[in-house]
This record gives C-alpha cells, structure tokens and sequence, in this order.
C-alpha cells in the first residue's frame, strides 16, 4: 500500500518524469495561457504561473471557475486539469473553452474527461491512479512544464532541472530524525497557523493551507504580507489568545537590510507578539518555492501522524461530492 | 487617515463617475496594480470585468512586473494614499516596459512619479478615509475600463446604483446588521465567498481588522469546498470562529448548486455558520456585500 509519505518522497521523482514528456501540439504563435481547474490543480498551476511571470512574454491567466474570460480564443492555450476527471466545475470549463476555439491539453488520472478530450481530439496527459488528488502536484506541475517548453518556454523546465539534485538532498534531510519538519510538527500540531508572505509566495502558502487543511485537519489561514502590515498588526498586537500563531514566510535573497520585506518583518518584530519566520533558501526562486511545497508536505504528514490520523482520508469531501452529483442540474 | 465604515459607497462611487478620463486607445491587455485598500475596488470592477470583457484583465497585489508587460499593453497603479511601499518598484518597473500606464491616487508618491513621467493622472480627493476613498476608487475605474474599451461596465453600474442605494437604507442600521453583529460578538469571523466576490470578503476583513482592531480570516470557493471543509469539520476545537458564508445567484448554475450544497451541508457538523444571501446581477451584488460589510462593522462598536 502506497502511504502518504512514500507519495511525499515520490514527488521529485514524478516531477522529474514528466518534464520531458512529449506534447502533441499543434505549432501555434499562442498569445496567452489560461489554466483551469480547482483545488490541488488550480494551485499547481499557479506554482507555475507565478515562477513563469519573471520570464514568459506572453500571460498567463489561472482560472477556478466554471466561467471563462471572453477574451479565451484560437490563440489562447488552455491547460484544464483535474486528478479525478470527474470535477464537475472543471467538466463545465472545458466546454467553455471548447467552445471558445482554445486549443486544450487535459492534465487528468481519467474520469469523464478523459473520453471527452479524447473524442475532441485534444492530448491528454496521464498522471497514475490510485492516490489522493494532492500527491498528484509532481505530475501536474512537470507536465506543465513540458508544455511551456513545447510552446517555446523552456526557462522554467531548465530551472527546476537545475535544482533537483538539491531538492533531493533537502527531502532526504527532512526525512531524518530532527530535521526542520519535525521540528515545527511539535510546535504547530496544536495551533491554527496562519501564513504571510509576499504575494509571489502565495501558491505556497495555498499548499501549505491545503496540507495543514488535508493531511493535519488543522484549520489554517493565509495573509499577503503588505496587506498584513497595513491592516493586521493591531489586532495582533492586541490578541491574548494563544492558539493563533503568525508564521512569516521569506525569501532568504529578500531579507537583506533596508529592503520591504526586511522592514515588514522589523516592524512586526517591534509589535511584540510571537511569531515565527520561516526563511525560504534556495539559489533561484524555484528552488525557494520547491524547498518550502516539501517543508510543507512533511510538516504536516508528521503533525498527523504524530496525531494518530490518516492524512489521506478526507471523508466530507468525498461526501460533498456525493451530493453535488446527486442533484442534476 | 481614520479607518470608518461608510454609508455613502454608492454616492461616492456616484460622484467619481462624473471625474473626467481621456480618451484612451481600446486596451487589449490590462495589468492593474493595487495596494492597500485599493484593492477592494480593483477586485469589484475586475470581477465585472472579467467574463464580460474582450480585454484581458489581470489584477496584480505585488512589487513585480511581469515579463509580458509590453508597450501595447496598459498598466493601472492604484493607491489611494500614494505612498505604498510598492510604489516606487512598481512604477518603474512598469515605465521602463510600456508608455501607456495610468495612476489612480489621491497624491504621495505615485502622483509625482505620474506626474514627472508624464503618464496619465486620475486624481480623487483628498482628506478620505480609506473606507471612504473605496467609492471614488470604483466610480474612476469604472471610467477608466470604459475608456479603454470595456464596453457595458458604465452602464452596468448606472443600472446598479439605484438598487445598491435602495439596499443601502434597507440595511444600515437595521436588525439584520445589528444581528450579524451580535453574532460575531467574542468570535473570530471567516469569511467566504466564491472567486468573483473577492472585493467582498476583503472588506470585511479589513473594516474587522481596522475598526474594532479584531482578528478576522477571509477564504474562497472552490479552495473552501475542495480543501478547507476537512478541518472545519474534523477539528473539535473551531468554536473560537463564526463563519459568515456569502451564497449568490451567480452566472453559473453549476456554482450556485454548489454554494447551496456546501451551506446545507457544513451545519449538519455543528459548525458556527451564517450563510448571507446577496441578491442582484453581478455588479450589484458584489457592491451590496461591501455596503452590508459596512452596516454591520457599524454596529459592531454598539453591539461590543
């Protein structure tokens, strides 16, 4: 049986086997990418979009609603993903898309979507069955990769080759005894963590809250740094509680004195309330944005773990499901 | 600059529509930066903006300027105090990869930069509170996209006005307000929405966090139903917080059945929850969640 954590050590490994997939693609000048799709799928694309923006000349528009733009057209690439193939608001984007003349590549495991790509002639890539939809980010987000590769793109693929090798050493350690991950599993697994960090994090810390949500059940929030400071400090500063506990999320090349986040983080310091800074290294932004996606995983398969609780089961989602099908619309 | 709510939203957005923009070139992509409170009014028009336009719309809370930033695409910088930290990054970095940037303010920082770069300057008054300045904040915008070829957007919200103004006196001071209130007395509100009422839950949380100074936690559909729903249901230990849910008609069946589900759902678990119900096509709902947010967040300080 496949374990949450073998799927956590798996990562690297599916990301690594999808970046060099062969994309059957038409040879379009595309002038935009719209990526669709909900939950786990939705945030891996914005991983990657978020990454894309330094580089990318053309934009890139990440969707989790059943409506699509009016500006989505022949020249416009979607990517609709979706684990199961069966998420019904994602079914309703890809008709949209479809009938708006985009191009599509379906990211998906099967489900429904699977024949009805397949039917439309459009390429669908696989990623396995068998786990629960948030393992399935290695995948999704190296066929992503492959994709923007294929369409002449290729900066993010090569930087994400380029820091695997580390990333492995740094998954290795957070695997040991001791490591970083245990670390803050005893400090977090009894409080509700709320996450801050610059907006080009933000995909981060959406898998983060997924993780904690998920794997820990721990309910958790997320808060973009700049409105943090402009909005958020006082009643921090006056909270008495003890569950709630600020989690500060940083580029390490972002800490250097006399820079924005630098000062946010001095002037939360000098508020005196307990919070904790978690400094993301790493030699490229990727690099930073992988390092803390695993910190994440682990973190919070250990919380539960130390817990007693299964992370993988997940049991109103499912039920949710049942009755959001249940009733034809 | 105070933080208070505001019973004038609709009026000022009123006057702001009377303020004059120039012509424009039809935009074919949009990047808006907005910092602040700034951001509730970027995320209002944007959410219209966004199925009905033909341009390409991406609003932007960040300090970096995308590669695809060239001279055919425009840039809007929003800052109504004019000195966000990000001002100086932004507009620079935005200057060196297009002509046609736009600043909306009320001076600071960003107005001199407009000012000396000879951009164009859409300046609202001085002297508001932030809650204030939000009116101004859409009624110029509203202007702006239609300047640039966002065909309807005016229309859409002269067709509102009169109902938003309507709800208006229906709410501000009203039992419903004093009730939501009350029921938020000693919790920590989360606030939901789907996606496209973004601008709704961020007012809340800032009028939360800027008036009574309280903690208050915001989240969206779909990462609320697909994620977010297992610790809320499987964490004993979340009676410190009221979720305040917003349920609409949207554009979507698929995603009203949804919201439905979720809101049925989510007691049966014994959780705090109150569901608020927005009627209104899209531009007048969105608008009626910010003026209800400051109905309620007035009678926060009676009720504590």
């Amino acid at each position: 049986m496949v374990t949450a954590k073998d799927k956590l050590h798996e990562f690297l490994d599916d990301l690594r086997s999808t970046l060099d997939s062969e994309i059957d693609l038409e040879d379009i000048q595309f002038t935009d990418v719209f990526m669709g799709g909900m939950g786990g799928s939705a945030i891996s694309a914005n991983i990657v979009a978020t990454c894309c923006s330094e580089y990318m000349s053309i934009p890139i528009c990440v969707n989790r609603s059943p409506l699509v733009p009016n500006w989505v057209s022949k020249t416009t690439l979607s990517i609709i993903s979706t684990y199961s193939g069966n998420t019904e608001e994602t079914l309703e984007m890809y008709e949209r898309v479809k009938a708006a003349g985009s191009p599509i590549i379906v990211i998906t495991a099967g489900g429904k979507i699977k024949p009805m790509a397949e039917a439309d002639g459009y390429p669908v890539l696989l990623v396995p069955t068998g786990f629960e939809p948030r393992y399935s980010a290695g995948y999704m987000i190296g066929y992503i990769a492959a994709i923007f590769a294929k369409i002449g793109y290729p900066e993010f693929k090569d930087r994400i080759m380029a820091c695997i090798p580390s990333l492995e050493n740094y998954r290795n350690y957070l695997e040991a005894p001791g490591s970083m991950a245990q670390l803050l599993a005893e400090k977090y697994g009894d409080c509700v963590p709320v996450l801050c960090t610059e907006n080009k994090f933000k995909p981060v810390t959406l898998r983060w809250r997924a993780a904690f949500n998920e794997n820990a059940k721990i309910i958790c929030f997320e808060t973009n740094l700049s409105e943090f400071i402009y909005a958020e400090t006082t009643p921090w500063a006056s909270y008495k509680g003890k569950r709630m506990r600020l989690i500060v999320m940083a580029g390490e090349n972002d800490l250097y004195d006399g820079g924005l986040v630098k000062q946010a983080i001095q002037n939360i310091e000098s508020l005196g309330f307990p919070f904790d800074l978690v400094a993301l290294a790493g030699t490229s932004h990727e690099e930073r944005v992988f390092r803390a996606l695993i910190l994440g995983d682990y973190l919070t398969v250990n919380i539960a773990e130390a817990a007693g609780i299964d992370p993988e089961v997940t049991t109103v989602i499912s039920e949710l499901k049942r009755r959001i099908r249940a009733k034809p619309i | 600059m105070s933080a208070r709510p505001t019973k004038y939203l609709p009026e000022n957005i009123r006057k702001a529509m009377n303020i004059e923009v120039a012509p424009q070139a039809k935009a074919i992509k949009i990047c808006l930066y907005n910092f602040e409170s700034s951001s509730i009014a970027a995320d209002t028009v944007s959410s219209y903006a966004f199925v009905t336009s033909d341009a390409q719309i991406h609003t932007i809370v960040d300090r970096n300027v995308p590669a695809w930033i060239n001279d055919s695409i425009d840039v809007i910088i929003m800052s109504y105090s004019g000195d966000s930290q990000e001002i100086d990054e932004v507009y620079n970095g935005a200057k060196r990869r297009t002509s046609r940037i736009h600043c909306i303010t009320s001076g600071g920082k960003l107005k001199e930069l407009c000012e000396q770069g000879d951009d164009d300057l859409i300046l609202i008054p001085e002297g508001l509170s932030n809650s204030e300045a939000t009116g101004y904040e859409i009624g110029v915008l509203v202007n702006l996209y239609e300047a640039l070829g966002v065909d309807g957007i005016r229309a859409a919200m002269e067709e509102a006005l009169p109902r938003i103004i309507e709800y208006r006196d229906s709410v501000w001071e009203s039992d419903q307000a004093r009730y939501i209130a009350t029921r938020m007395k000693d919790k920590i509100p989360i606030i939901y929405c789907i996606g496209e009422m973004r601008a709704v839950h961020k007012r809340w949380k800032m009028l939360i966090n800027q008036v009574p100074c309280r903690l208050a936690f915001s989240g969206e559909l779909p990462e609320f139903d697909h994620n977010e729903i297992v610790s809320w249901t499987e964490d004993s230990d979340n009676k410190d917080f009221i979720i305040l849910m917003f349920k609409t008609q949207s554009d979507s069946e698929l995603l009203d059945h949804i919201v439905g589900t979720v809101t049925t759902l989510l007691p049966e678990y014994g959780l705090n929850m109150l569901v608020l119900e927005l009627q209104g096509k899209l531009m007048e709902r969105g608008i009626r969640g910010i003026v209800l947010a400051d109905a309620v967040i007035n009678c926060m300080t009676e009720v504590a």
